[in-house]
């Protein structure tokens, strides 16, 4: 919890202007031992103090805004911003497991770290990891890592879905800098809406995570954190070119306006304009997409007072359908998506005491608009959706033991939906409040548990339970659990509108449910020292049991698509998976993972009354991993190569008599590589997507015949385009 | 184009691993030396040191003393000398306070 408060602290704090008393504090290790003689200085000023038999210091305040390095040999230096002139501060050193006689430089951090201080099971993706791949946006951001799948949902709009835990993206909560985000009408394309070259990490936890965020997060949560003000380089570009034509440019800047304010400007554009038809049915494999992408972020830090405040613009249009370049045609079939994209948020925090006995409160603030505009081919599709979310912390440490968080929330949604000439207007308001208790016993036994009680005003009230339990007996091995529930509230029609992109009719029951579900998972992870390095090796298992669900079902009836209620009808979905990675030699690691799934549903034939339990369709029954990344001694060479194997699955059902394709996919595999040259202020890259051009075989079943009963481009299981050479370029202005 | 791309990403894939290696063989006479500097190295310290000095020409690798004050640099010694690492790192606003040739370079 500490680790926790003082990770708050970092991102919310620096240092005041003035100051005239002594900084006092205590330097412990990781077993709350003091740490004698560890060197603490002021990072500029280079004034320096030890600390004694006791772990404690005291230094002088000086008038630079500068972090307080705490460094022990043998232990990982600390840098700290020091917020609170007049509290004692508590460093706690983490031992330098990789350190020996000498250290030596260019020993690589791994890219994805498994938090081993997080009471859930989190995964960090770090940017050297985002920048193995060629990672244009988030979508692109999880080539490397075995836990989330990005897969096309069809083959002509170019939305893409998460899948963790063998469930779909829209039961995994999205945050960005930790607030929820791309809900609702955003989530089919979402993951397009953040560049890659802007984020710092992604966070990903799986299971149900904590209330402080909300009741979503049925399967796990996503964070990403932007390049955050204080920290970034002075400017950064990257520019991104691939041999199918798309250009991409990414840039941003950071600016110290003067000690206490702070800003960034992010800017991105993307041209993949260029028709490609390389299969020959007559539809363009990808859509022809424009983006254009704004973000402003400012950070003021006033003593103990913290305020962040960001804007962020997005323009996209895509344009999908038959290829128009080379055929002419009298009415082309043609999917066109124009969207437009405002958000804002906000945070205020006040920290009241910031040593061993934090406390701080926070207001979070933020809203978006959303407006879609479609046409999927003769059908019109349009959408707005606004939303406002506030929420208020509160957060005392009671002692080393106890913790409280607790807090209000409001979330509002509005949606004015007209397909066709119908229209599906609505919104929903939902008030809520949480608490959350945690108890550490030594940083051996951490057990917190949540409960949260809402308001919808669509659904009356509910109540969401949570508990997470971490136990390490010993330094080398990190046992978990949790159990939850998770409520959503579903947007079938905005979130599932690219299945516009088939002559299926949409049927709609009346009155669908809010889901519902139960989500338990254990988890274990394994440090073990081989040579001077260490085997880590993560094994885990997850079970989510919807008590109600919305079904999507495209099985009953293969001209159709129903969105039901589940009722007493069963559905849920298990997950395992073990990964293994080990730094074999300097500068090279390999990571090996597996993982199962095993997704299972009843699916309702609304005119036999006939029930089906069938495995979820169009999903991978399992997944390996294999991921090797090498560095040179001194950072000058990077070779990455990633494969995945992704394993078959069941097809929807398709007609009875005169089937148009196949009960079940096959296994396939991907492989991406990329070549990094650094050099002082820049590096260059080249790579390879998809690197033996595997793809689905006619992933659109009729494209001959767009306008007949049998067209559809939601069958997809696999890549809708081949291999992708691309190159690109990042340079930097660095700030040390 | 396409394929002449394809093909020279494989080659550097599947050579790369060996380079670096095969690169230091090459090498003849490596000298170290050490530099102390006028402060402690910090963290940021590090990250610009690590961001600057591998691109000096000549240098081949590169290690901190135990003292927290003092850089080791491995170079060739046909390349470069101490005096111009010296001035790299005066180039990145470090004082060196000591140099010490810690490792005369002898032709193979």
């Amino acid at each position: 919890m500490q680790k926790l408060i003082i990770l708050l602290l970092l991102t919310f704090i620096t240092l005041p202007a003035a100051a005239d008393e002594k900084l006092k504090g205590y330097v412990l290790d990781e077993q709350k031992d003091p740490v004698t003689g560890a060197n603490i200085y002021w990072e500029k000023s280079k004034i320096g103090v030890t600390s004694d038999s006791e772990g404690y210091f005291e230094i002088d305040h000086t008038q630079l805004h500068e972090h307080l390095i705490i460094t022990y040999t043998g232990f990982i230096t600390q840098s700290v911003h020091v917020e609170e002139k007049n509290k004692a501060l508590k460093v706690i050193l983490e031992e330098d497991k990789q350190l020996l006689e000498e250290l030596v430089v260019s020993r690589r951090t791994p890219g994805t770290l498994t938090q081993r201080s997080a009471v859930a099971q989190t995964q960090k993706v770090t940017m050297g990891e985002i920048h193995r791949a060629a990672c244009c946006n988030l979508g692109e951001s999880f080539e490397t890592n075995p836990s989330v799948d990005v897969a096309y949902s069809d083959a002509a709009t170019g939305a893409r879905q998460i899948k963790l835990l063998g469930l779909a993206g829209t039961y995994v909560q999205m945050l960005t800098e930790n607030y929820p985000n791309f809900r609702g009408v955003a989530s089919p394309y979402g993951m397009d809406y953040i560049p890659g070259a802007w984020m710092e990490g992604i966070y990903i936890s799986k299971g149900t995570s904590s209330v402080k965020n909300g009741y979503e997060a049925l399967a796990g949560q996503i964070n990403v954190e932007y390049k955050k003000p204080q920290t970034m380089d002075h400017f950064s570009l990257n520019l991104f070119g691939s041999d199918a034509m798309r250009m991409e440019v990414n840039a941003d800047a950071g600016i110290h306006l003067n000690e206490q304010l702070t800003t960034a400007l992010f800017v991105h554009y993307s041209n993949d304009t260029q028709a490609h038809d390389r299969n020959e049915d007559g539809f363009l494999d990808y859509p022809k997409t424009k983006q254009f992408n704004l973000m402003n972020r400012w950070n003021h830090e006033a003593g103990k007072y913290v305020a962040q405040y960001g804007f962020k613009y997005i323009n996209e249009q895509r344009e999908g359908g038959q290829e128009t370049h080379h055929h002419t045609l009298d009415d082309p079939y043609s999917i066109k998506l124009n969207t437009n994209r405002g958000e804002f948020y906000t945070k205020q925090a006040y920290v009241f005491r910031a040593d061993e006995l934090a406390e701080s409160a926070a207001v979070i603030a933020s809203g978006s608009i959303h407006d879609q505009q479609s046409q999927y081919d003769k059908t019109p599709y349009e959408v707005q959706q606004k939303n406002l979310y506030l929420s208020l912390l509160y957060e005392k440490d009671f002692s080393a033991m106890h913790n409280l968080s607790t807090g209000l929330s409001l979330n509002y949604d509005g949606f004015d939906e007209t397909l066709q000439t119908s229209s599906f207007n609505r919104d929903e308001t939902v008030t809520g409040a949480y608490a959350q208790y945690t108890f550490n016993l030594h940083n051996k036994l951490i057990l917190l548990g949540g409960i949260r009680a809402d308001h919808s005003s669509r659904y009356g009230f509910f109540i969401t339970p949570r508990l997470h339990l971490k136990y390490n007996p010993y330094e080398w091995i990190h046992l978990r659990g949790s159990v939850g529930k998770g409520f959503r509230t579903a947007n079938v029609l905005a979130e599932n509108n690219y299945l516009l992109a088939s002559s299926r009719r949409i049927e709609i029951a009346d009155n669908l449910d809010q889901e519902e579900a139960w989500n338990a998972g254990v988890n274990a992870t394994f440090y073990i020292p081989a040579g001077d390095r260490e085997i880590t090796l993560t094994g885990e298992w997850y079970h989510t049991r919807f008590m109600q669900q919305v079904v999507v079902d495209v099985d009953s009836d293969p001209h159709a698509i129903s969105f039901y209620n589940l009722n007493e009808g069963r559905s849920y979905s298990n997950s395992a998976q073990v990964e293994m990675s080990y730094p074999f030699f300097t500068g090279f690691t390999l990571t090996a993972a597996y993982r199962y799934t095993h997704s299972m549903s009843d699916y309702r034939n609304q005119l036999s009354g006939e029930t089906l339990f069938l495995t979820k369709p169009l999903m991978n029954d399992y997944k390996g991993l294999l991921t090797a990344s090498y560095q040179t001694p001194l950072r000058k060479w990077q070779f990455d190569l990633t494969g995945q194997l992704n394993g078959g699955g069941r097809m929807p059902m398709a007609a009875n008599t005169n089937p148009l394709w196949e009960e079940q996919f096959d296994p396939f595999m991907v492989v991406n590589g990329q070549v990094t040259k650094f050099f002082r202020n820049f590096s260059l890259y080249l790579g390879a997507e998809n690197l033996f051009d595997f793809r689905q075989p006619d992933p659109i079943i009729d494209a001959v015949n767009p306008r007949s009963d049998n067209f559809d481009a939601t069958m997809v299981w696999g890549p809708v385009h081949g291999r992708k050479i691309y190159a690109g370029l990042r340079y930097t202005i660095p700030r040390y | 184009m396409r394929k002449l791309t394809l093909l020279f990403i494989i080659m550097a894939l599947s050579t790369g691993m060996g380079f670096a290696q095969k690169e230091q063989r090459r090498q003849k006479r490596q000298e170290v030396a050490e530099f102390r500097l006028n402060e402690d190295i910090c963290s940021n310290c590090k990250r610009k040191i690590e961001g600057n000095i591998p691109f000096e020409k000549g240098v081949t690798a590169l290690a901190y003393g135990d003292d927290g004050t003092t850089v080791k640099v491995t170079y060739r010694a046909d390349k470069t000398d101490t005096l111009k690492l010296r001035k790299a790192f005066e180039k990145i606003k470090f004082e060196v306070l000591e140099t010490n040739l810690v490792e005369k370079g002898q032709a193979e």
